[in-house]
C-alpha cells in the first residue's frame, strides 16, 4: 500500500477529508483489489479496533476476498451489541456473494431499531431477493398491501424488518389506487393471494376536508366488513397523519372541517368500531416520530405518488413489526432490570442510600426516575417486571421503601434477584421458575460488561444496547417495542399478580455459566504498583467507603498510609483494572506484613464494580509472589465480620485455598495457606503490568 | 475518478449487478430493471454520489446515459 493511500486512510479515521465508506467504494469502482487488501491489512493493524475490524471486513468485501470478509465480520459481530446497518448490509452482501442463504438470511435478522437507516436495508433486500431462504426456521406469512401511494420503499423496509421476527413474508402489493376495487371485487387477485394480513395503507390525503369524520369512518368500515367477510386475515389499518402545513395555519386546530381536525375524528371513530379482527397500525405516530416535515419527499410524490420517503420508511416498517409480533405470539412477557446506575444513579453498596439519585434535583436521577416509571407502566398493562443485582441483598431491598422518589415498589416485581453469581445464569433460573422461556425475557443493565454476557449465554434474551447516558434509556428501551399486545385485558394485570404471589427464593442447582470463558472475554489489564503519594488520597477514599469485599475493614488514614508505604516491613500494592469496555481506576487494595516467615494479610479491599472477575484469583497471585520474594512461606489472613462484608468475603479464604486455623469468639477467623514455591498461584484471565 | 466512471458505479449499486457497463449511449430498455420506480431510486443516488440536487423538469427529459452525464456536470460546474 503505498504512502498515499495511508495518508488518506489515517485522515478518514481522523474525520477529514473523504470517510472510509467513500474511499472504499472509490477503489472498488475502480478494481483497485490490492488497494482495497492492503488498506484492510493497515485499518487491522493501525485502526482502533472498533472501527478497524468492521472496515478492514468491508475494504476485503470490496476486494473480492468475501470469505476473508465474512470471516472477520462474523467475528466483529460477536462483541457488538448494536451493529451498524451499514456494516450488515457489506456482510450481507459477502454471504450473497458466497452463495450463502443461510448467512444472508441470518444477517438480515441482525437489523435492529437502534440504526434505522435506510440505503444499507435497500442492499440487504436485494440479497434476500437474490437468494430466497430455505425457509429453515422462518415462518412464512402472506400479507397484502393495499395502499394509496406507492409503497416501494416501505414493502422492501418490512420484508426486511420482518427477518428478525423469523418471517419470511410472501407479499402481494395492489397496483397503484386499485384499494377499493381489489377489495370490492369478489374474485381479485386479493383474494386469490389468499392473505392472512392485509394492510391498508392510507394517508390523510384519502380524507375530504369540511365532510363528516364520522361519515368517512363509515366508509372504512364498510370496507373493514367486506374484508372480513371474504378473508380470513387480519387487517390492519393505518391511522390518518395530516398534512403538513396548510392555510388555515393555527386556526386548523379549531376548525372542525379542517383536515386536521377530519384525522383527529376519523382516528378515534375508527378506534371505537375496530373489531377485534381489525388492528389500527398507527402510521400518524410513525410520521410524528420520524419528523412530519422529512417524512414525505415532495418531489418523490410529484414523480411517483411516494407518500413515504425512503428514509422515512423503516421507521414505517418498525410499526408494521410491533404488530406483527403481537399477531404472531412474540410479543415479550417480563423486563429485567438493573439496580444500581439503571433504576437510581449511584451504587448502593458504596454510597449508601443517602447517595443514591432518583428524581429531582438530580439530572440523572430524573433519567432513572424516568425509566422506573416506564417500567411501572408495562407493569399496568401485565408486563411482569423482576430485578436482577449484584448487591447484598439488604443493600439492594433499602432504597425501596426508604428513598421518596422511588416509582417502583417491591410489589411490582415477581422475582427481585440479589446475589453475586453471574447474572446469565440467574436469569436462566428465573426462567424456570415463573415456567416462562427465555425469549419472552428483555434486559435492562447499565452494564456494557453484563450485557455482553448476557447476549452470549442468553442470546433468546432480548439485551437492550444503552446508550452511556441515562437520559437514553427510556427512549433505547422503548425502541425495542417488544411489549406490545393487540389489547389489553383485565386478565393481563390479574396473571401478574398471581405471578407476584408466587414469588419464592429457592436454591436449584444449576450448572454453572463457563465463567472462564467470561473472564477470558473481558480481555482484563491490572496494573499493580506499590502505594505512591499520587495514589494516597484514593487509597484513603477506597479504604473508607468498602464495605462489602473488605476483610479486615481497617479504614486507613492517611499517616498510616504514607507509613505503610514507608515501611520495610509492610509489603502494600495497589490494583488498577481495565478491560474491553472501559478503565475502572484503583480498585483493590492489599496491605501485607512480613513476620519471620508467615506473610500477613492486615487489609485487603476491593471496589464493588469489579466483583465477580476473579480479581481475588490475581490477590492470592501477588501474595505468592510477595511471600517468594521475602522469604515467606506462609500465607496468613484474617476475617473481621461485619454486617456488610459478611456474605460476601466471610469465606473468601476458604475459596483461596486457606485453611480456618482458629475462630475467636467475636466471629473473626484466621486463616492459612502454604506457599508452593514449585507451583505460585496464577490468575490466567488477567494480564498484569507493573506500574 | 471520472463521472462516467462514478454514475457507472451508482448504476452497478442501484441494480445490485457488479457486470453493468454503461456507455453514454445506454437507456432505460438495456437495463431489464430499470422501471419508473428504480428510476427514481437511480435519481436519488446520483444526486447523493455527487452532493447535488435536479429540478423536477431536468429529470424528466433524459433520453439516455449520456445525457444524465451531462446534467451531472453541468450541476458540478455551477
Amino acid at each position: 500500500m503505498n504512502t498515499d493511500h495511508t495518508d488518506v486512510l489515517r485522515t478518514a479515521l481522523a474525520g477529514g477529508g473523504p470517510s472510509l465508506r467513500d474511499l472504499g467504494r472509490r477503489l472498488a469502482g475502480g478494481s483497485e483489489r490490492e488497494a482495497l487488501a492492503a488498506g484492510a491489512a493497515w485499518l487491522e493493524e493501525n485502526a482502533p479496533p472498533r472501527l478497524g475490524q468492521p472496515f478492514a471486513a468491508a475494504f476485503l468485501g470490496w476486494a473480492g476476498r468475501h470469505a476473508d470478509a465474512v470471516e472477520r465480520y462474523e467475528r466483529w459481530l460477536e462483541d457488538e451489541e448494536a451493529p451498524e446497518a451499514w456494516h450488515l448490509a457489506q456482510l450481507c452482501r459477502s454471504w450473497r456473494k458466497l452463495g450463502d442463504a443461510a448467512g444472508v438470511w441470518r444477517t438480515a435478522a441482525r437489523l435492529h431499531p437502534w440504526d434505522l437507516a435506510f440505503e444499507p436495508r435497500q442492499v440487504v433486500a436485494q440479497c434476500l431477493k437474490a437468494l430466497p431462504s430455505s425457509g429453515e426456521g422462518l415462518k412464512r406469512l402472506r400479507v397484502a398491501i393495499l395502499g394509496t401511494f406507492t409503497t416501494t420503499s416501505v414493502e422492501l423496509c418490512l420484508k426486511v424488518a420482518a427477518v428478525r421476527l423469523g418471517l419470511d413474508l410472501d407479499l402481494w402489493v395492489a397496483d397503484f389506487d386499485q384499494l377499493r376495487a381489489q377489495i370490492l371485487q369478489p374474485d381479485s387477485a386479493l383474494y386469490r393471494h389468499d392473505p392472512q394480513v392485509v394492510i391498508l395503507a392510507t394517508t390523510w390525503r384519502d380524507l375530504r376536508p369540511g365532510a363528516s369524520g364520522e361519515g368517512q369512518a363509515d366508509e372504512w368500515a364498510q370496507l373493514w366488513s367486506v374484508l372480513l367477510d371474504r378473508t380470513r386475515a387480519q387487517v390492519l389499518q393505518h391511522t390518518f397523519d395530516r398534512p403538513v402545513g396548510s392555510p388555515g395555519g393555527h386556526l386548523d386546530a379549531r376548525d372542525p372541517g379542517s383536515l386536521r381536525s377530519i384525522a383527529a375524528e376519523v382516528n378515534a371513530s375508527l378506534a371505537r368500531r375496530a373489531p377485534s379482527r381489525v388492528t389500527l397500525v398507527d402510521y400518524e405516530q410513525a410520521v410524528y416520530r420520524f419528523g412530519a416535515d422529512t417524512w414525505t419527499d415532495a418531489r418523490q410524490w410529484y414523480w411517483a405518488k411516494e407518500a413515504v420517503a425512503p428514509g422515512a420508511a423503516p421507521w414505517l416498517a418498525e410499526e408494521y413489526v410491533a404488530v406483527l409480533r403481537a399477531l404472531t405470539g412474540q410479543t415479550k412477557k417480563m423486563l429485567i432490570l438493573d439496580l444500581d446506575n439503571t433504576m437510581w444513579g449511584g451504587i448502593v453498596g458504596e454510597v449508601g442510600v443517602g447517595g443514591l439519585s432518583v428524581g429531582p434535583p438530580s439530572v440523572e436521577g430524573e433519567a432513572h426516575q424516568a425509566l422506573q416509571r416506564y417500567s411501572k407502566a408495562l407493569a399496568a398493562r401485565g408486563i411482569l417486571l423482576a430485578v436482577c443485582s449484584k448487591n447484598n441483598r439488604e443493600d439492594a431491598l433499602a432504597p425501596f421503601g426508604a428513598l421518596h422518589d422511588m416509582v417502583l415498589g417491591l410489589d411490582d416485581f415477581v422475582s427481585f434477584d440479589t446475589g453475586w453469581d453471574p447474572k446469565p445464569q440467574r436469569v436462566k433460573r428465573m426462567a424456570l421458575t415463573l415456567n416462562l422461556g427465555l425469549d419472552s425475557f428483555v434486559f435492562v443493565d447499565d452494564n456494557p460488561a453484563e450485557r455482553a454476557f448476557m447476549r452470549r449465554e442468553c442470546p433468546q434474551v432480548l439485551t437492550i444496547p444503552l446508550p452511556a447516558d441515562a437520559s437514553g434509556y427510556v427512549e433505547a428501551l422503548d425502541r425495542a417495542r417488544a411489549f406490545e399486545v393487540l389489547s389489553v385485558s383485565a386478565e393481563d394485570a390479574a396473571r401478574a399478580a398471581s405471578y407476584r404471589a408466587e414469588r419464592e427464593r429457592e436454591d436449584l442447582k444449576f450448572t454453572v455459566t463457563d465463567s472462564a470463558s467470561y473472564y477470558a472475554s473481558l480481555e482484563m489489564v491490572a496494573t499493580i504498583s506499590p502505594f505512591v503519594p499520587a495514589d494516597h488520597l484514593r487509597i484513603v477514599q477506597l479504604a473508607g467507603r468498602s464495605n462489602q469485599f473488605n476483610l479486615t475493614t481497617w479504614r486507613l488514614a492517611q499517616a498510616e498510609v504514607e507509613q505503610l508505604a514507608a515501611s520495610s516491613a509492610h509489603a502494600c500494592l495497589t490494583l488498577r483494572l481495565r478491560d474491553r469496555f472501559g478503565d475502572y481506576g484503583l480498585v483493590l487494595v492489599m496491605v501485607t506484613e512480613v513476620k519471620g516467615t508467615c506473610l500477613e494479610i492486615g487489609a485487603l479491599f476491593m471496589s464493588c464494580r469489579v466483583i465477580a472477575r476473579s480479581v481475588e484469583q490475581l490477590a492470592l497471585a501477588e501474595m505468592d509472589r510477595i511471600a517468594l520474594d521475602r522469604g515467606c512461606t506462609t500465607l496468613r489472613g484474617l476475617y473481621l465480620p461485619t454486617k456488610k462484608n459478611r456474605e460476601l468475603v466471610s469465606d473468601l479464604y476458604g475459596r483461596l485455598g486457606f485453611e480456618r486455623i482458629e475462630e475467636r469468639p467475636d466471629g473473626s477467623t484466621v486463616w492459612e495457606r502454604t506457599v508452593d514455591p514449585e507451583m505460585p498461584a496464577t490468575n490466567p484471565w488477567i494480564r498484569v503490568e507493573r506500574g | 475518478m471520472n463521472a462516467s466512471a462514478r454514475l457507472q458505479q451508482v448504476f452497478r449499486e442501484v441494480f445490485d449487478d457488479d457486470e453493468i457497463v454503461v456507455t453514454d449511449t445506454t437507456t432505460a430498455k438495456d437495463i431489464p430493471d430499470w422501471d419508473s420506480l428504480a428510476h427514481i431510486s437511480l435519481i436519488v443516488a446520483v444526486e447523493g454520489e455527487f452532493g447535488i440536487r435536479f429540478l423536477g423538469p431536468e429529470v424528466a427529459g433524459l433520453k439516455n446515459v449520456g445525457e444524465l452525464r451531462q446534467l451531472v456536470e453541468r450541476h458540478l460546474a455551477r
